[in-house]
């Protein structure tokens, strides 16, 4: 089974990467964009049912990808 | 809105809790107000709750740092222990501008952000001062790194604390060059974070943290201020919580890409020398930093909070002042020059908004959407409580345990070497560039390329037009203070000063960095206590300022607290860098001096810790010798080869440090030492260093060193370690097979 990670920062929590694109953006003449925000996305593969998948990745994803005190997680199925 | 005149002391401690404000503390804000006939506002509160956190206030340490550090000067420091950062003067023109915090609570629930916005801090401290930053230190102090008990597990605390130091100190452009790594278990989900910073500035470029002038504009500059760490300070006068949701907020995130441009504009700004006073907005925000830079000066100000610029819209206005985001500076100009500071503003791309001026008055005000929202006597609301808390020392059962000797020595130095505490620091350090701006003379690491070892302090040339250089080397013995604060502080100021000496540099002053458990305990305070005494008596034996200082308390989860851990940066200058001495052996067949007194015993030892010895004192080191022995190293210059002091892992781990860095091993016999073979090989405690003499000038050197203490251990040597002792070899090995182990000793971690 397929699975995605997506890990992005909290409201309120300052983003430097995407201020820096929006930024730089602005310099160079891009004037549409209003906002920007960045986000990391893991792809696993398990060799387990969808359940206990979601239990696995879950654990990781609070344990050992993000810091719940800025960060926020979505878990989705891709394929199976 | 609190009714606080209307509280009953019930009430009052609930909300004071919320605050983290005392009772007592709270009575006294309520009979200000009933004195004022009206309630506070929410953010005179804030305000209030800011201003008298420990963070702000030291309210618990205040009576000490007085007693013991307010006469610690000298006659070539020009500001200590007044504004933001200390100025010490280098030459004519010149003069250093120091500082070292603690970033430790924010780094237990953030480590990266934490960390980041810890060298951030330090950054703008030394800014303030209107000195161009150009070195970075940081003392670390992780727990053990197989433990993953708490909340975050202490590998990716370490990771994400070394990540954020990388991080942002690569990006600003400022060269991290010296610090240190301590492994303990009672740092275990309580990490510090000490960072310090050196600044060099043209003294008549200083620029003071106070400002009194009436009329001047408050200017702030650099990031935005959004909700990103509201109530920092509260908070890290807080005792850790693992369910404490409030946190969240308390965290603050580092943008170096905002940094760097504002370190240029700020420095243009003060060139042209129209900053009338400067300070950096830390922690408690506007709230600390307007009260204090108008208090200091005797006058007041009005602030217009609608003009400060805000990452989200919707704050409150007590969520305004007391924002601790990062990256912004507080500037008082005067109108005329304000044109000329926005000029620079705008070719550095840096956002600024005018929010006040100064007024002669006792009351700050603060008005926002029309309505004037605080009205508060300055003094009041800055003095904050000062305690006298109870101390008494620990009790212990007086009891020296004999450590025994390991069965086999060879498998037991295999396993010493890669300790954590003693194995080399690559992993970590190589990821910091400390070689940006050009000017490191000595790294952390020195030898052969790719094939270094440690040095002992880091060099640095100090000015564009002359060969000055100031050494930084900075660290503390938390296991050898925990056994005895006062007797194990002054080890952590031997080391120091054994480390600085050891590079050619000439001692000049101490700045500390005091980070201790809960001040309510007694026994901490007492720690505490004894430990600002040892340095105070220390630096005055040894003719040292202490210029600067910063005191961390509440360092502890529900259940335990950290060792005390006196973090030590001692700065050091050299008249010339081309004299600067490193610890890896030159050449073959040169005599190796074992240097000042080596005490007999394992207390605090990392052999020890081993076998989980421990020792409940310390003996009482004589050390005023090593001016001495400074002196003599001056005067010898060109009869060393190289030099290191004696100190975690004892004279093994010294004399291994010095042949790791070179193609070259040693020849010892240990047999004129005193002691047993355990002690003298790795015994931490004492005024010792070992010194590499040039062949050649050996008589010269033993000339200029007779009346000092030293004994002749061996020979540098081709590639083997050969150490005997009463003709028994304790160990002989090939040196790269000592060096793969200890090279690798982190890898597992990092």
């Amino acid at each position: 089974m397929r699975i995605r990670v997506e890990v992005k920062y909290l409201e309120n929590v300052e983003d430097p990467e995407a201020l820096s694109i929006q930024r730089n953006l602005s310099l160079l003449g891009y004037d549409g964009i209003k906002k920007v925000k960045t986000y990391k996305v893991y792809e696993f593969e398990t060799s387990l049912g969808e359940h206990d998948s979601f239990e696995e990745i879950n654990t990781i994803s609070e344990r050992i990808l993000t810091n719940p005190v800025i960060q926020d997680y979505k878990i989705e199925k891709i394929s199976d | 809105m609190y009714d606080i005149i209307g509280y009953d002391d019930q009430q009052l401690k609930t909300v004071g809790d919320n605050l983290g404000l005392a009772l007592n503390e709270m009575q006294s804000l309520k009979e200000y107000f009933i004195h004022l006939g009206r309630n506070p506002e929410d953010i005179e509160i804030q305000a209030v709750a800011q201003a008298w956190s420990e963070h702000s206030c030291y309210k618990s340490s205040k009576i000490y740092l007085k007693k013991y550090f307010s006469d610690l000067k000298s006659d070539y420091t020009i500001l200590t222990m007044e504004d933001d950062a200390a100025v010490v003067s280098i030459n004519e023109d010149y003069a250093y501008v120091v500082k070292m915090e603690s970033h430790n609570h924010p780094s237990a629930v953030e480590p990266y952000g934490g960390a980041a916005t810890g060298v951030g801090g330090i950054i703008r401290d030394v800014l303030c001062m209107g000195a161009q930053p150009v070195a970075l230190v940081d003392s670390l102090y992780f727990g053990n790194p197989e433990n993953t008990s708490g909340f975050l597990s202490e590998r990716f605390i370490m990771n994400r604390v070394i990540a954020g130091i990388r991080d942002y100190g690569n990006r600003v452009g400022i060269p991290t060059i010296a610090g240190s790594v301590d492994f303990d278990e009672s740092y275990n989900t309580i990490p510090l974070v000490d960072a310090g910073c050196i600044g060099i500035v043209k003294k008549d470029k200083v620029v003071r943290s106070f400002v009194n002038k009436v009329g001047d504009l408050l200017i702030v500059c650099g990031g935005r201020t959004g909700r990103d760490g509201i109530h920092g300070v509260n908070f890290a006068s807080k005792i850790l919580d693992k369910s404490n949701e409030e946190n969240k907020n308390a965290v603050q995130l580092g943008n170096p890409i905002i940094k760097e441009p504002l370190i240029h504009a700020i420095l243009e700004i003060n060139e042209l020398g129209i900053i009338d006073g400067m300070k950096d907005l830390g922690g408690g925000g506007f709230s600390s930093a307007v009260s204090e830079i108008l208090h200091a000066g005797g006058i007041s100000a009005e602030i217009d909070l609608d003009s400060v610029l805000l990452k989200d819209k919707n704050m409150n206005a007590w969520e305004i002042w007391v924002s601790e985001s990062q990256e912004r500076m507080l500037l008082a100009l005067n109108e005329h020059n304000l044109k000329k500071a926005e000029e620079i503003f705008k070719k550095w791309g840096i956002e600024f908004s005018v929010i006040g001026k100064t007024i002669s008055n006792k009351n700050l005000i603060i008005k926002y959407k029309n309505k004037k929202i605080m009205d508060m006597d300055l003094a009041f609301l800055t003095s904050g409580p000062e305690y006298k808390r109870d101390f008494k020392p620990r009790e212990r059962i007086n009891s020296e345990t004999v450590v025994r000797e390991p069965e086999n020595y060879i498998n037991f130095i295999h396993d010493f070497v890669q300790r954590p505490n003693l194995c080399s620091r690559f992993n970590i350090v190589r990821q910091y560039d400390f070689t940006v701006r050009g000017n490191t003379i000595n790294r952390p690491f020195t030898g052969i390329p790719n094939h270094e070892t440690h040095s002992d302090a880091s060099v640095f040339k100090a000015l564009e037009d002359s060969f000055i250089g100031i050494s930084l080397t900075s660290g503390s013995r938390e296991k050898l203070v925990d056994i005895d604060p006062y007797e194990g502080t002054i080890e952590v100021l031997i080391e120091s000063y054994k480390n600085t000496i050891c590079t050619g540099s000439i001692p000049n002053g101490v700045v500390d960095a005091m980070n201790f458990g809960n001040p309510e305990v007694p026994e901490t305070m007492y720690n505490f206590i004894e430990s600002a005494h040892a340095i105070s008596d220390f630096c005055k034996k040894m003719n040292l300022p202490l210029v600067s200082g910063n005191v961390s308390f509440y360092n502890e989860t529900d259940s335990r607290e950290i060792k005390p851990t006196p973090n030590i940066l001692m700065i050091g200058t050299i008249s010339d860098v081309r004299r600067v001495k490193t610890s890896e052996f030159k050449k073959e067949g040169d005599p190796v001096y074992l240097v000042g007194e080596l005490i007999n015993s394992l207390a605090g030892s990392e052999y020890a810790e081993v076998f989980s010895s421990r020792s409940t004192s310390l003996i009482k080191i004589d050390y005023v010798h090593l001016k001495e022995i400074m002196n003599k190293i001056h005067e010898g210059n060109s009869t060393i080869m190289a030099m290191h002091d004696i100190s975690q892992g004892g004279l093994l781990m010294s004399l291994l440090e010095m042949s790791f860095g070179n193609n070259l091993g040693i020849d010892a016999d240990i047999s004129n030492i005193d002691g047993n073979t355990n002690t003298k090989l790795f015994s931490e405690l004492g005024t010792a260093m070992l010194i590499e003499v040039d062949s050649s000038m050996e008589e010269q050197f033993l000339k200029i060193f007779k009346d000092i203490h030293k004994v002749k251990i061996g020979k540098t040597s081709r590639d083997h370690i050969i150490i005997k002792n009463m003709g028994k070899t304790i160990i002989s090995e090939n040196k790269e097979i000592l060096r793969n182990l200890w090279e690798h000793g982190l890898d597992k971690y990092i």
